[in-house]
């Protein structure tokens, strides 16, 4: 038979369990409003039976219950649903910043607007046929040659601003490299942390959270793939590269691209492959960069480079007032560099008359407006595209193009925030604190304690009837 | 299920900012009138207001084009009506001239008469419109018509067309050069003077000659009426394009403005209601009630 010094240590084993459950809550409860945090719970677990040996049997009839012990501290943490997020995040982050980049570029080029390039293309070509109709007119030469210079400035701007913003972007490209540099070396050494945690047989809870509060930034910047070795290490892998496998970090590096010094691209330090960031906004930015402005940019291009030629090609053969011919109106060949030309500074030497079929190398007449005309009239010709389409069409198709990605990139954003929300929110049922919950426990745990206590007492109470049992020590 | 604190509270925060989204985007629609601020709200209708627009402001291009045509031809007009009632007087004196009672004396009398309208119909031949010589082909910087000593006339304009867009498409010649309109004029008259001075039995067929001319310019001033006539119609075609473009724009660019007052109150009702909710959220927990 044990001694009562068992039932002593039985009761002590509980109140140390439900102190230690105790702590456990204060921990949540602490914890109830830091981002990322798992709850955890104290796992309470019968001590094993203490078999007493008997003198006629190896076991004393009845397996004596020992108490209780807290194995484990267990976190509250259902990893699928963290992946899903993770998953989630970086089709989130993708579509916030290809919509803030497009809406930047709706923003340079408001349209429809008075100030914008459609209106002012109209108003060019207006001047030009006005002029068609009084040739002579300074007035109407001094209109034209003003919106011209406007035209050519507004185009001007815009490839000017786009470009500007395109150069910006690199900033932030750098600032996403080095966030993802400075998150996977943290991985690797929390890994590392894990690891020796794991070794001895104990949970690193709050180390968990971390590297899991890690990962949550790191998928918004990329995509990625996850994977839990043996052992608890973390394998983060990115187009097919390794970001963090157990404690070795990779490291990424933005430098100057080989087709545009002025643009960055995004390397592996080790430069074993290319870069695929899959996702995220490190992809995002990219692909803003090098599909949709650079469209835009390319576009603006065309539509410069058409103004020029076309415009040019029809000026030349026409006479200024003062009979010289062969002049050209716009300079430059892209949307960077269009300007009016130095030749058509003098207003009569603007071209409106067409060449005397019969007197070659001759005006017809001061009042012949034929050229201005056919200036006026390749507003309608369809010039790009293969020759489908005119001037002004490209360009609304540009602006059209821009707002549908502009809407689709904002409502992709919408869908993907309503579902990590929800997602969020799924990982909150498992391992958010409710202050409730906690509550209840705090008074099972407190009431266990004082029932250990209480029994601590009644034992002290026996030893005592035991101890001024007989005579001995009166 | 289970709901944590920080469920409840994150729901709010993300219901408020949808809430708060929506209101932004209606006081902006009402503030500008337009539902659509940026290419991204509707690309498909910003595309066609776009093109809307250009039709508009090609338009009123156009406009002015006919605007300043149908003046060139009203200026032609007046020009040849002044020299068809010179035309008038002359056949009057043509008629007196034919009368075998009459001496020379008063043929002399006609004659000088006759030299002076001819002198007048020069004159209007070289009339300005807005600075130009309308009636000299592309030479407008320069008088058409010279009267020489011999009461000969010399054109110096020459037979240029002067062609005006005056609807997507479409050019109109909105001049005549002079010697199509009035060279068989002075011809006539000089020769008529001509016979008066020296050879009354040509007065004849001077008369002929005289008549022929002034059939020849009633018909190009009919030609003129005629031009002026298509011109109001295509005024008007452009003004009925114009109205209906600009209904279709409004359509496509503007907001009902009382529809989207109404939307505005509602929302900012349903804001402050959720204002309340989330107000009311730090709810008491458990460890209230605990002793």
């Amino acid at each position: 038979m044990a001694s009562p010094f068992l039932g002593l240590n039985i009761a002590f084993r509980s109140l140390m369990a439900h102190q230690q459950a105790m702590e456990v809550v204060s921990h949540n409860v602490a914890n109830v409003n830091t981002p990322g945090f798992s709850r955890q719970e104290p796992v309470f677990c019968a001590e094993g039976p203490y078999t007493v040996p008997e003198a006629t049997r190896s076991t004393q009839a009845g397996q004596v219950g020992m108490g209780v012990q807290v194995t484990q501290i267990r976190r509250l943490n259902q990893n699928f649903v963290s992946r899903s997020i993770w998953m989630e995040n970086q089709a989130l982050g993708h579509w916030e910043v290809m919509r803030e980049s497009l809406q930047h570029i709706e923003a340079i080029m408001p349209e429809p607007s008075d100030g914008g390039l459609s209106n002012t293309l109209d108003a060019f070509w207006g001047a030009w046929r006005d002029l068609s109709a009084d040739p002579e007119s300074m007035a109407l030469r001094a209109a034209v040659s003003e919106q011209g210079a406007r035209l050519a400035d507004v185009i001007r701007t815009y490839s000017e601003q786009i470009a500007a913003y395109r150069q910006e972007l690199n900033t932030q490209i750098q600032t996403y490299v080095q966030d993802i540099n400075d998150i996977v070396k943290e991985i690797a050494q929390l890994n590392d942390q894990i690891v020796a945690v794991r070794a001895v047989g104990d949970q690193p809870n709050d180390l968990l959270d971390q590297r899991d509060q890690l990962v949550d930034r790191l998928s918004e910047l990329c995509h990625i793939t996850y994977t839990e070795e043996e052992g608890g290490t973390a394998t983060i892998l990115m187009g097919g590269h390794f970001l963090v496998m157990r404690g070795e970090a990779a490291v990424l590096e933005a430098v100057p691209s080989v087709g545009d010094p002025t643009l960055l691209d995004v390397e592996w330090v080790d430069r074993s492959v290319a870069v695929a960031p899959g996702g995220g906004r490190l992809g995002g930015i990219l692909e803003a960069r090098d599909e949709a402005i650079s469209g835009v940019l390319t576009s603006l291009d065309e539509i410069a480079a058409a103004l020029v030629s076309e415009v040019n090609a029809v000026h030349r053969m026409g006479y200024g007032l003062d009979g010289s011919t062969g002049l050209d109106f716009f300079e430059g060949t892209s949307a960077a560099t269009i300007c009016l030309s130095d030749d058509v500074a003098d207003l009569t030497r603007l071209a409106t008359a067409a060449e005397d079929p019969a007197d070659p190398g001759h005006a017809t007449g001061p009042g012949d407006g034929a050229i201005a005309l056919a200036i006026a009239q390749v507003a309608d010709r369809t010039v790009l595209a293969g020759g489908s389409i005119t001037i002004s069409d490209h360009y609304r198709m540009m602006i059209g193009r821009i707002g549908l990605q502009a809407a689709h990139a904002e409502a992709s954003q919408d869908a993907s925030e309503a579902m990590v929300a929800h997602l969020r929110d799924r990982r909150d049922q498992v391992s958010g604190v409710s202050l409730d919950e906690e509550a209840s426990n705090m008074i099972r745990y407190q009431r266990a304690y004082q029932a250990a206590a209480k029994m601590i007492t009644v034992v002290d109470q026996m030893i005592e009837t035991l101890l001024n049992m007989g005579l001995v020590g009166r | 299920m289970r709901i944590t604190t920080n469920m409840m509270v994150s729901q709010a925060v993300r219901d408020m900012n949808v809430s708060r989204r929506r209101l932004q985007e209606l006081q902006a629609q009402i503030a500008s009138g337009k539902r659509i601020l940026k290419p991204g709200d509707d690309p498909f209708a910003a595309e066609q207001a776009l093109g809307m627009r250009s039709v508009l402001r090609a338009n009123e291009s156009y406009q002015r084009s006919i605007d300043l045509a149908t003046s060139w031809l009203n200026a032609t007009e007046h020009a040849m009506a002044t020299v068809t009632d010179v035309m008038s007087r002359v056949s009057v004196l043509a008629l007196a001239a034919s009368n075998d009672t009459i001496g020379q004396e008063e043929r002399d009398a006609i004659a000088i008469e006759v030299d002076e309208l001819l002198a007048h119909a020069v004159q209007t031949g070289n009339t300005q419109h807005q600075g130009r010589y309308i009636l000299a082909g592309f030479q407008t910087d320069a008088e058409p018509f010279s009267l020489e000593a011999d009461m000969t006339v010399t054109y110096h304009g020459d037979q240029g067309a002067i062609m005006r867009e005056v609807c997507p498409g479409e050019t109109m010649q909105v001049n005549f050069p002079g010697d199509q309109v009035f060279a068989g004029v002075y011809a006539a008259l000089r020769n008529f003077s001509d016979a008066l001075r020296n050879d009354p039995d040509a007065i004849e067929a001077c008369r002929t000659e005289l008549e022929d001319a002034a059939d020849h310019l009633a018909m190009l001033t009919a030609t003129v009426g005629t031009r002026v006539r298509n011109l109001c119609e295509r005024q008007e075609r452009l003004k009925d394009v114009d109205t209906s473009v600009r209904e279709q724009l409004s359509k496509v660019e503007d907001i009902d403005l009382a529809e989207a007052i109404m939307h505005l109150a509602n929302q900012e009702n349903s804001y402050l209601a959720l204002l309340q909710v989330a107000g009311g959220l730090p709810q008491p927990t458990l460890f209230e009630y605990l002793r």
